[in-house]
């Protein structure tokens, strides 16, 4: 679904990310860990075409994000790590302006987005300006307008951040629900007990180089997600 | 704490205004940092000349009947309006919905040294604005009837006390104009609607300036009247730089009193003023049938609603569209003769020139409509939605040149039929008025959004920065001056014994087609790279 082949990203002289390869297969779910700075956010934005990058090559289900870079964004969905939506627009407007862009037929739209909003506890508000909202409830809507065109591949960047406890349940389902119709999803985080218990995957990455990477259990081994990722940034540091 | 504070507010100011708000990298910043400050100190010295000479006609007459007093009043009158059309707006932003209120609240600090910064930083601006008016004043009135060194001690307390009255009146009607706009439902509209309404007061208190001191002077006695009875702070202001001690112990009074009243009331009630939820009540969503567009399409509402949606937009960026429709109504309303006294005015007095000052008039508001030129800046944290989404550039293009043209285009089609059908004209003669004022407009359009393409500012701390202040509002704008005067020149001293208007009118409008058509080019092969480089 999702291959990262020696991407290489610098800012300036210094390497974001440095020679990163990782595939994603269908039905998983993705975790990507690392400190502040790793060059998380650096890939995740490369993968959905935000980014350009230096070297390597990324494909959303074998197309190439550098060569055709908008048929892979009709596959995918991003959710930044701090959402700034239109604040001149109320929710609703919002929704409909990302299904508009994506072409999302009008009943699609509605149904989608009075389950979704249903789901979130956000359908009250939808009519309220984006500039009234709190961050969690633009976390929300930014899921929302993610899953309106439902999306094969998810790149989530921090998504649970700002999060109320039952939103964060709802998303975990909703992550796994895409995994199982054969959808994959990539995301950072630095819950690590959410990682532990939500990924097939992880991949964990230190000053944008890959130190550790494949399923939870082989990643962890008999330790918690926490030590593991604690020790190998100390190996580093040694 | 409290210099602390100000030195905070004034930091903030200098920021606003100088830190690299053009778009401009270093290289290029110091160049256009020059280039603004030659604009505005071009700005401040027309506005210096036109009240000078505003004085120089008042202040010997006044003065001779006896009304001394009267001119300084009157000058007084003029600086606390001026301060109070420039800085009404900025009380919501800078005191009451101050992004850093809730900060400072939680610091350790009383709100009355917040409420006293906030009112420090908004004097020091009040006397700026003061000084355009009362500088010039003073040195008219001292060079023309050498007064006695009361007069420079009364005048200048008077200075000094003053910017208080307006910084008063600022925070009470700013706060009421608050809390009255954020109950309505379409609060931005309605703002940008009372920023136009008060920038076209303000132009027709500046070009009836003249009309106004010739009044003064033929009903001096009368006009006195009225201010002793109706406005005694100025009245006193009048009295005390003519040397009145007891006068200028009573400016002081004026002066003071509401400004420590406003003080004691916004202490008491400054953290309940800043922490309330003003907002209109809140909407309940109600599910209806959803409006299908294409991405084109949805693009360019989008457009379309953050003009409407941001007053400050609206009314930096597309006044020329309001400004053609009023002077569309008063030439049918008043008829031909108002044009031809306009253009005897400016010394075009030729019946052949009517037709070109209608183009050059109306193309000047063609280029007071720029909205393209700050829109890339403004996608600045938005950024990432257009391009995590399959957005294609050309799309994105086509809406911000879009939306400009018919934000400035409309309107300027209902002011040029408004002209046609006003003055008598050609059929040849109409179509100019028609067609060239909209390519200027289309022009414009292409140009703020390649400007804006090659000086972006995405990472700004405010919106409004962006729309007053960048290299691509002030280029654009320039570019649009020189769009008209060029032509103009040409024409006027060169071109017009050569070939008839209207044929020049024809390859005017052709070289602006030209000038579209190379932009547009433009856009979609280095503007599509540029946009991507963002």
């Amino acid at each position: 679904m999702l291959k990262i082949e020696h991407l290489t990203k610098a800012y300036g002289s210094k390497k974001a990310v440095d020679d990163l390869t990782l595939h994603i297969a269908p039905g998983e779910i993705y975790g990507f860990i690392g400190h502040n700075g790793a060059g998380k956010t650096t890939t995740i934005k490369s993968c959905c075409g935000i980014l350009q990058f230096d070297g390597g090559e990324i494909f959303v289900d074998g197309v190439s994000v550098r060569e055709n870079p908008l048929e892979c964004k009709r596959r995918i969905a991003y959710i930044p790590d701090n959402p700034d939506l239109y604040d001149f627009m109320s929710g609703v407007k919002y929704l409909n302006f990302v299904a508009d862009i994506f072409g999302v037929p009008q009943r699609d739209r509605q149904e989608r987005i009075a389950r979704y909003a249903g789901m979130f506890g956000l359908t009250e508000d939808l009519a309220q300006p984006v500039s009234a909202y709190s961050h969690g409830m633009k976390q929300k809507l930014a899921i929302i307008s993610a899953l309106i065109h439902e999306p094969r591949l998810m790149l989530l960047d921090e998504p649970f951040v700002g999060l109320d406890p039952k939103a964060t349940h709802t998303l975990k389902g909703l992550m796994r629900e895409l995994c199982d119709r054969g959808g994959a999803i990539f995301f950072s985080t630095h819950v690590l007990e959410v990682a532990e218990k939500l990924c097939d995957k992880i991949a964990i990455i230190k000053n944008g180089r890959l130190i550790a990477s494949g399923t939870t259990d082989e990643v962890k081994g008999d330790e918690s997600l926490e030590q593991v990722f604690l020790e190998l940034v100390e190996d580093d540091h040694a | 704490m409290l210099k602390t504070l100000i030195r905070i507010r004034l930091a903030a100011m200098k920021e606003t205004v100088m830190r690299r708000n053009t778009g401009l990298k270093r290289r290029g910043g110091r160049g256009m940092r020059i280039l603004i400050g030659l604009a505005f100190a071009y700005l401040a010295l027309c506005l210096l000349m036109l009240i000078g000479l505003l004085c120089y006609a008042l202040a010997a007459p006044l003065a001779g009947a006896g009304l001394g007093w009267l001119y300084h009043a009157v000058a007084g009158l003029i600086a606390v309006s001026f301060c109070f059309m420039g800085s009404v707006f900025l009380a919501q932003s800078q005191i009451f919905d101050a992004r850093d209120n809730e900060l400072l609240l939680s610091m350790p600090i009383p709100p009355r040294l917040i409420v006293a910064s906030r009112l420090l930083s908004f004097l020091l601006l009040n006397y700026l604005y003061t000084a355009i008016v009362m500088v010039p004043a003073a040195v008219v009135y001292a060079v023309q009837l050498s007064p006695g060194p009361m007069f420079y001690v009364g005048y200048a307390l008077g200075f000094l006390l003053l910017p208080m009255l307006s910084t008063a009146l600022t925070c009470v009607i700013g706060w009421l104009i608050t809390l009255l706009i954020a109950r309505m439902r379409h609060k931005n509209l309605v703002t940008g609607l009372a920023m136009i309404v008060f920038f076209f007061a303000f132009m027709a208190l500046y070009m009836n300036l003249q009309n106004y001191a010739l009044a003064l002077l033929q009903n001096g006695q009368e006009i006195a009247a009225v201010f002793e009875r109706v406005m005694p702070p100025f009245y006193s202001f009048g009295m005390a730089a003519e040397g009145s001690v007891l006068h200028l112990l009573l400016t002081a009074v004026w002066c003071l009193a509401p400004l420590a009243l406003v003080y004691a009331l916004l202490s008491r009630s400054f953290q309940r003023l800043a922490t309330t939820n003003r907002g209109a009540a809140k909407v309940k969503y109600v599910a209806r049938e959803m409006h299908v567009a294409s991405p084109r399409a949805a693009l360019l509402r989008k457009e379309l609603g953050r003009v409407f949606g941001f007053p400050l937009y609206l009314f930096n960026c597309a006044i020329g569209g309001p400004m053609a429709v009023i002077l569309g109504v008063v030439v049918l309303v008043q008829g031909p003769g108002i044009l031809s006294a306009l253009s005897a005015a400016y010394g075009l007095t030729g019946a052949g020139f009517l037709v070109p000052f209608v183009i050059i008039v109306l193309c000047f508001c063609a280029i007071c409509t720029c909205t393209s030129a700050p829109s890339i800046s403004l996608e600045g944290p938005y950024l990432w939605i257009l391009r995590a989404n399959p957005v294609r550039e050309r799309d994105l293009f086509f809406a911000k040149v879009m939306a400009n043209v018919l934000i400035g285009g409309v309107p300027l089609a209902v002011a040029s039929a408004l002209f046609v059908i006003a003055l008598p004209m050609s059929a040849a003669d109409a179509a100019l008025v028609v067609v060239l004022p909209l390519l200027a407009q289309i022009v414009m359009a292409y140009l703020g959004l390649c400007l804006n393409l090659l000086m972006p500012r995405l990472d700004w701390v405010s919106q409004a920065a962006v729309v007053k202040q960048s290299g691509s509002v002030m280029a654009a704008v320039f570019g649009g001056m020189g769009m008209i005067a060029f032509p103009a020149l040409l024409y006027a001293f060169l071109l017009n014994s050569v070939m008839s208007f209207q044929v020049f009118g024809l390859l005017v409008g052709i070289v602006l087609a030209l000038g579209c058509l190379l932009m547009h080019l433009y856009l979609g092969r280095g503007g599509v790279r540029r946009f991507r480089a963002l």
